[in-house]
């Protein structure tokens, strides 16, 4: 490949155009960024500024600690969710993809073929029965309620994954430990569950990502404060406000964002199968 | 190994369980949930210094508060109401009483009422008379309020106009706001509502009354808001922003707290207003009773030729859902809210206008401590009510849409309000009652 | 393979029963639903209906149902043509072996499509900010005049788009790339040393290569984009003037709002009808498995 010339000039285009694109990318992050550490009266001054005259810590402190303003508890309640979320979808994909890619059962094919159907269910779509049907079963404006749907809606898609995933481990290994005395269960949670550890957090930080951002289903199924996650909080926050505090905005959106860039980070191979819902393999 | 798929299910299991586990403990003690607004816990009165003498009765009973934004406290009464989940008692905007009552998500207060001797006569025959929804009582009036002019007298000098001296006539408006709006400085002349919430509608109808004009016919089946004094009230919002360009344009994108909020850092030179802002001067201004007088107007709207001078009310009432468990402790607790020396405390400090006979007895008290209190008594025998009926809210919609229209060129007001009236006569004629 | 069916069933049960019991029933009940008149404030009580839900989609006048429908249209086809443009751009960029950072700027443009479509409305809400924007502080420094963008009736849906463009470029940038690397380089370097141009390997190689990855772009972007609500929901909240009133939140208002539940069901089987005709579409062109 180095051989072959490349006209100057279209390089710098074509850096030209990656740069530009990398500058819009980040300019909107950027701002939610340095607006965090502005004063209030700084943060909607004209004109604005690039880098925080006075750095001041006073916003990340007041979304912790002042509860009428946003206080910890709507992390926790997403926390808590997101967690939930992902306990359920771990072990309902692990346990179907490990069905799935061991055995052999009528409707196998169809029955796959319909998770990645199920994937393209929008949540939208349910949102006004489920409403209906939280209220009545008693799962509206709880935690457990939230977590089973987002659990259940990431988990046909994460199964998928987990029984590609099986796939690739070798069945030999369970065998043999099978010869050795073990029930197959025991041979699967032994030997096959540790092999598939990446592939078990790979689900576990897609089904916790569906939960952290959810934000339509927690509107219309949370109402109190002890149980709506904090982009509900956050709804709320500008709603209640005269005027709107962009700082505290922004260092409620910079928070929210630090978790799933640090996941990103770390599981970003997995991340990118599973944002586009494993029509590409990165 | 047994043990290891034990825990597994068992964690399985308990895991959600135990996260809902902790929030529901049941107790021996009472809980009486209130769903309110947001400005009305500013203060220990009305709410709390209330619930700390219904304690003294009922020390079992503890209360607890929700303080909401105008727009979300009745999308969240609906729902929390429809969850089953609802509060015990919840302020009501009186344009909401006939759309809660005919979706039964109010309990019919009219025998606890008669049971409170002298509660029924105390309140004004109007506010008597609007607590009810089909001839039941839903509700006991908390406060009114009565639209009136605001001004800066502060900028009225920096423009050269005598603070004494506020505009009397839509054209004063017209050539005062003129004056006063300074691209410079970022000072406009007049501001009013233009967002998607009835507040847009409800600080128009003042000057549709002004001009004769009415919302609906008396016996509220058809519009009636296209007359001629419609589309005079509707010019005036359009010459004012689009034709003298002394209103912000942005308003369609503001709600009505931003608005207030600019007239209070002394944006908006003039606006129409509910009066609430003499609490947010002596509050968050630190402004003194005669530092507000000095800084701040408050007079009757401008009328227009030939017309008279007409303004709106609006209030809220508290009222007892068909969820609450304890509907008799609940009405109990009401009733100490509004109790004269409880409310007056709250009206005087907020600025509010009482509903009460026995409170307007208290007239000097009002008069030394609201500055506004004489223009507000002036103007409240010619205020008049928006239609309590269920479809109001969809009305107002229509109402809201044709306002926006014409302020945005895409309509000539006589046409947006002719089309709102002819959608709103579809609204009505679909009505149950 | 295993050839014991009982165990394998039980393996996928809990899969299985929590599908049925949240994505299965729900979409069964919403049917149901649709045919029934519900207020919000007793969602217990059904009044059958039958087709009226539907009927009176077509006679809600604020706002009519055609112009909800042109709305989405406009925001879901502005974006996806967005999306699948810059993403192509892009990924073209990136796929040049020569350029330093590749990866450091794939992963860059992943940031907006992580983080939550709420974050991304109170983002750009603030960009968009009439007086303390950053967007009408450019148009300053250009002398241009200030705008009030998502207040504007006219501008408040453009805003919208640029917002989700934004947030969705990294989703067809993924699959566009995964397209590119699965041509093979050799087919690109034997066209330069017959000659080829670079638009001549572009058109008579690698698009015609890609051009199925560009309809999947198109189809799963489709169907994202056609129920986007937080984005909106935070930015404009479907205002001013019903201007951005999308599907989404066409649905929100009439069921939560004005108390319609039965008619939001309606709208509901409008959204599920179209993700219903994204599958169908998506599995036909590419059924996994069959490559």
């Amino acid at each position: 490949m180095a051989s072959i010339y490349i006209n100057p000039s279209r390089k710098i285009i074509a850096y030209a155009i990656v740069l530009f694109y990398a500058v819009i990318t980040i300019l909107p992050l950027y701002w939610i960024f340095v607006t965090t550490f502005k004063s209030p009266s700084e943060a909607i001054g004209f004109p604005p500024t690039l880098i925080p005259q006075q750095f001041t810590f006073s916003n990340i402190i007041r979304i912790f600690t002042d509860s009428r303003v946003f206080g910890f508890r709507p992390f926790l309640n997403s926390l808590v969710i997101s967690l939930g979320t992902a306990v359920i979808a771990v072990i309902a994909s692990f346990l179907a993809g490990y069905g799935f890619s061991r055995y052999k059962f009528p409707g196998r094919d169809v029955l796959l073929l319909s998770l990645l159907f199920l994937n393209l269910l929008p949540l939208l779509s349910i949102v006004i029965p489920v409403f209906r049907l939280f209220i009545i079963y008693r799962l509206y404006d709880t935690y457990m309620g939230l977590a089973l749907l987002h659990g259940f809606k990431t988990a046909p898609f994460t199964s998928w994954l987990m029984k590609n995933y099986i796939d690739t481990l070798p069945e030999e290994l369970e065998e043999s430990a099978m010869i050795d005395g073990c029930s197959p269960f025991k041979a699967m949670l032994r030997i096959t569950a540790p092999l598939a550890a990446p592939g078990l957090a790979a689900v576990a930080i897609l089904a916790f990502r569906q939960g952290w951002n959810d934000f339509t289903a927690a509107l219309i199924l949370t109402t109190s404060a002890s149980v709506r996650p904090y982009t509900i909080a956050l709804y709320r926050f500008v709603g209640e406000q005269g005027q709107v505090e962009w700082t505290l905005i922004s260092a409620a959106a910079f928070i929210s964002i630090i978790p799933v860039v640090i996941s990103f980070a770390f599981f970003q191979k997995h991340f990118v199968t599973g944002l586009t819902g494993g029509s590409v393999k990165a | 190994m047994k043990r290891t798929i034990l825990w597994l299910l068992v964690l399985l299991i308990l895991f959600p369980l135990a996260l809902t586990g902790a929030e529901r403990r049941e107790s021996e003690e009472i809980v009486l949930t209130a769903m309110v607004r947001d400005y009305s816990l500013n203060y220990d009165t009305p709410w709390y210094t209330a619930a700390e003498k219904f304690s003294e009765k009922y020390p079992h009973v503890r209360i607890e508060f929700e303080g909401l934004p105008y727009n979300d406290q009745r999308e969240k009464v609906l729902i929390t109401v429809g969850a089953e989940r609802g509060p015990d008692i919840v302020m009501v905007d009186c344009i909401w009483l006939g759309e809660f009552a005919s979706n039964n998500i109010l309990i019919d207060l009219t025998s606890r009422i008669s049971a409170v001797p002298g509660l029924r006569d105390d309140y004004i025959e109007s506010f008597q008379q609007s607590s009810k929804w089909n001839g039941i009582e839903y509700g006991l009036w908390l406060w009114t309020d009565v639209r009136m002019l605001s001004y800066n007298k502060d900028l009225f000098r920096a423009a050269g106009l005598d603070p004494n001296k506020p505009p009397a006539t839509w054209a004063e408006l017209r050539e005062y706001a003129k004056k006063l709006t300074n691209p410079a400085t970022g000072v406009w002349g007049y501001a009013f509502p233009a967002f998607s919430t009835d507040h847009t509608a409800d600080r128009w109808y003042p000057f549709l009354y002004m001009a004769g004009g009415q919302i609906l016919s008396d016996d509220y089946t058809r519009a009636a808001f296209n007359s001629e004094a419609g589309v005079q009230a509707l010019q005036l919002l359009v010459d004012l922003m689009r034709n003298d360009k002394v209103s912000p344009t942005d308003l369609l994108g503001i709600s009505e707290s931003d608005v207030s909020n600019g007239f209070f850092t002394e944006k908006y030179a003039m606006q129409i207003k509910v009066g609430e802002f003499w609490a947010d001067f002596r509050d968050k201004g630190g402004l003194t009773f005669d530092e507000y007088k000095n800084k701040i107007g408050v007079a009757p709207l401008p009328v227009p030729p030939g017309g008279s001078i007409a303004t709106g009310s609006g209030g809220w009432l508290a009222a007892i859902t068909r969820d609450s468990k304890h509907p008799d402790l609940a009405f109990e607790y009401i009733t100490m809210v509004v109790e004269t020396y409880n409310m007056t405390e709250f009206l005087i400090k907020q600025g509010a206008i009482p509903t009460r006979k026995s409170m307007l007895a208290l007239e000097d008290r009002f008069l030394s401590a609201v500055p506004y209190f004489n223009v507000a008594a002036e103007v409240l025998p010619h205020t008049q009510f928006r239609p309590p009926i269920p479809e109001y809210s969809q009305i107002s919609s229509e109402i809201v849409f044709a306002i926006q229209s014409a302020l945005t060129g895409r309509a000539a007001p006589k046409a947006a309000l002719d089309l709102a009236a002819q959608r709103v006569n579809a609204i009505l004629d679909q009505r149950k009652w | 393979m295993r050839r014991r069916p009982a165990v394998g069933y039980l393996y996928i049960t809990p899969l299985v029963v929590g599908v049925l019991l949240f994505s299965i029933y729900p979409v069964i009940q919403v049917v149901w639903m649709s045919f029934h008149e519900i207020h919000l404030a007793s969602l217990r009580q059904m009044t059958w209906v039958g087709l009226q839900n539907y009927a009176e989609l077509f006679r809600i006048q604020r706002p009519t149902f055609s112009s909800v429908l042109t709305i989405t249209a406009l925001f879901v086809g502005g974006s996806v043509f967005f999306h699948v443009v810059i993403g192509l751009l892009l990924a073209l960029m990136l796929n040049a072996t020569w350029l330093k950072g590749r990866t450091f700027f794939r992963n860059l443009y992943m940031l907006p499509w992580i983080t939550s479509g709420i974050m991304v409305g109170y983002t750009w809400s603030f960009l968009f900010e009439p007086r303390a924007g950053i967007l009408n502080y450019m148009l300053s420094l250009l002398s241009l005049p200030a705008q009030s963008w998502t207040a504007d009736p006219t501008l408040a849906l453009p805003s919208i788009i640029i917002a989700n463009i934004w947030r969705g470029v990294p989703y067809s940038l993924i699959i566009l790339t995964g397209g590119l690397q699965s041509i093979n380089p050799e087919l690109n370097e034997s066209a330069i040393v017959d000659g080829a141009s670079t638009t001549q390997i572009f058109r008579l190689i690698t698009f015609p290569l890609i051009k199925s990855f560009i309809l999947l772009t198109l189809i799963l972007d489709t169907g994202l984009t056609f129920h986007v609500f937080d984005t909106i929901f935070s930015m404009t909240a479907g205002g001013p003037m019903h201007s951005t009133e999308t599907l989404a939140v066409f649905m929100y208002y009439q069921a939560f709002k004005y108390g319609k539940i039965g008619l939001g069901s309606s709208i509901s089987m409008v959204l599920l009808t179209f993700a219903l005709i994204i599958a169908i579409v998506y599995m036909r062109f590419f059924r996994p498995g069959r490559e």
